[in-house]
């Protein structure tokens, strides 16, 4: 990745385009923590993250879910939400009372009915609503989301777009989505930003984005092969 | 887990040791000498327990920490003429110190390399012994003291029940939480605020800390240590067969797997000793096919009371 740099605003929702290999799942894990960058600062509230580990980073304030999912399958979908809850940054220590908050997340991303399904036999749409469901029973303020959207069917798509902008609405959360599904980047956020070989080559909105010479070069290729 | 419905396993665990307790009481030295070893295998199968059990890192280097606890208790009998119960506490913290050194270095790797790098760890421990010349030939250290059965044996049956309820708290508490996290999804668990280091670290203490107190109460009841028995892979694979037969991670699994190992280790002893590793090794391989979550497992599925009480 070079000359990378991005500035996400309370609140905002920025989605995070380009094609395979351009470093879009990188920067992510640089950001949560997961892999050290080699320069370069990223910072959180004016606070220094880039020398913590991914969990001091979810303490604060920023969480991650997995591009695959990674449930604990050992455990119900309540009981690895109650994990987030204890771990986050939200002091709650009690296993009981952190049950019970799983529970009301749970029914926040629509799956109130699946609080005692163990984890390993969920539905991959399931599946990624536990990863959206753990972030955000973190008590994360920023939220990085690497393709929760992909793999989807186009009902589930729908269903999960209307029940992203839901929780926005309600939870105020900053979100940085990586995604391969411009329908749901492009109705999602309010900037976008294009990757290609790691670098930057388009920021705007969304409507920018999609006429962006550039942009469509880089999906579509070039319009004038000879040039 | 049921958290709202607390305690059944515990009220049974805790009759069992009850009647462990009175057994030797009223039936006197001759029990006690043949039951202290029953308790000695659960007192180990929970040590590896806290390991194995709860996260999945397969120690086969467990009978190190209770080669740790066999030697501080002989020495501090043997040479320095202290009570046995120090050489417990001794051992105690010895297994604690050396899981926190040792642990810090090798809970880094993960999987296999973790399984061999506890296999290393222990061919190391016994040619440094055996190089040892405050030790006898063959790391032997032996004493002389009339022995009183009934001390190590409540000794050892102290330890059990501290165990049953440490691994029953661990199990419901914040720290269970994130200990079946990263037993499942290691890197996941950090994702949502887990660390892996720490709560993998305070886990292999408590394996270090408990097999080292029991090896101390296993030296003191056969009045000595020497480093081919104390050493001996083959305790490993016990302590390893015992709660895979029981049921891994459990508050009653270890001491299912433990009664389940004994009984053919106590019968066979006398006619075919050679035969116990054999049934052990086949058992573990019938279960490990058919009931990958052991005894409780089965017990769990037979029935659906049984599936709420039993943890």
């Amino acid at each position: 990745m070079k000359d990378v740099s991005l500035d996400l605003p309370e609140s905002a929702v920025l989605g995070l385009i380009g094609p395979n290999g351009s470093g879009k799942s990188t920067l992510l894990n640089v950001i949560a923590g997961v892999d050290k960058p080699t320069s370069g600062i990223v910072k959180l509230d004016s606070k220094r993250i880039d020398n913590l580990r991914t969990n001091r980073v979810v303490r604060y304030g920023l969480a991650k879910t997995h591009q695959i999912p990674k449930p604990f399958s050992n455990m119900t979908a309540r009981e690895n939400v109650a994990v987030a809850v204890l771990y986050g940054r939200r002091n709650i220590h009690s296993p009981s009372s952190a049950l019970q908050e799983a529970e009301r997340t749970l029914s926040l991303v629509g799956m109130g009915s699946r609080n005692d399904a163990p984890a390993g036999n969920l539905t991959v749409q399931e599946k990624k609503k536990l990863e959206l469901a753990r972030a955000i029973a973190t008590g994360a303020s920023v939220l990085l989301l690497d393709e929760v959207f992909a793999g989807l069917s186009p009902e589930e798509l729908k269903d999960s777009i209307q029940l992203f902008k839901k929780l926005h609405e309600e939870l105020h959360f900053s979100a940085l989505v990586v995604e391969h599904v411009m329908r749901a980047v492009l109705s999602l956020s309010q900037k976008v930003m294009v990757l290609e070989e790691g670098r930057v080559i388009a920021t705007g909105s969304p409507d920018e984005i999609v006429h962006d010479e550039k942009v469509i070069q880089a999906y579509l290729g070039s319009k004038n092969p000879a040039t | 887990m049921n958290l709202q419905k607390p305690g059944l396993t515990l009220y049974g665990l805790f009759i069992v040791m009850a009647f462990l307790a009175a057994a030797a009481l009223l039936l006197g030295v001759a029990v006690s000498s043949i039951l202290v070893v029953l308790l000695i295998y659960a007192a180990l199968a929970y040590s590896i327990n806290f390991i194995t059990g709860m996260m999945g890192y397969v120690d086969f280097g467990h009978v190190l920490f209770m080669a740790i606890g066999s030697y501080a208790l002989a020495t501090l009998v043997s040479y320095y003429g202290a009570n046995p119960l120090l050489g417990v506490g001794a051992g105690a913290v010895l297994g604690l110190v050396f899981a926190f050194g040792i642990g810090l270095v090798i809970l880094r790797f993960r999987g296999v390399y973790f399984a061999i790098a506890t296999v290393v760890l222990v061919l190391a421990a016994y040619n440094i012994v055996l190089q040892l010349p405050q030790l006898g030939t063959g790391g032997e250290i032996i004493f002389n003291r009339p022995l009183q059965p009934l001390a190590p044996y409540f000794t050892i049956w102290t330890i059990v029940m501290i165990e049953i309820a440490l691994t029953y708290y661990v199990n419901r508490s914040r720290i269970g939480f994130g200990i079946r996290a990263i037993k499942s999804e290691e890197d996941a668990a950090s994702s949502v605020g887990v660390s892996p280091q720490r709560l993998k670290l305070i886990g292999y203490m408590l394996g270090g800390l408990f097999g080292g107190a029991a090896g101390a109460v296993y030296s003191w009841s056969t009045s000595g240590v020497t480093a081919g028995p104390a050493f001996d892979f083959t305790f490993s694979l016990l302590m390893l067969a015992m709660i895979i037969i029981g049921g891994v991670g459990s508050s009653i699994g270890p001491l299912l797997g433990a009664v389940v190992v004994y009984i053919p280790s106590y019968f066979l002893l006398t006619s075919v000793s050679q035969a116990q590793p054999l049934i052990i090794g086949l058992l573990v391989i019938i279960m490990a096919l058919f009931l990958p979550d052991g005894v409780v497992g089965l017990l769990r599925r037979s029935n659906d009371r049984l599936r709420l009480v039993l943890e």
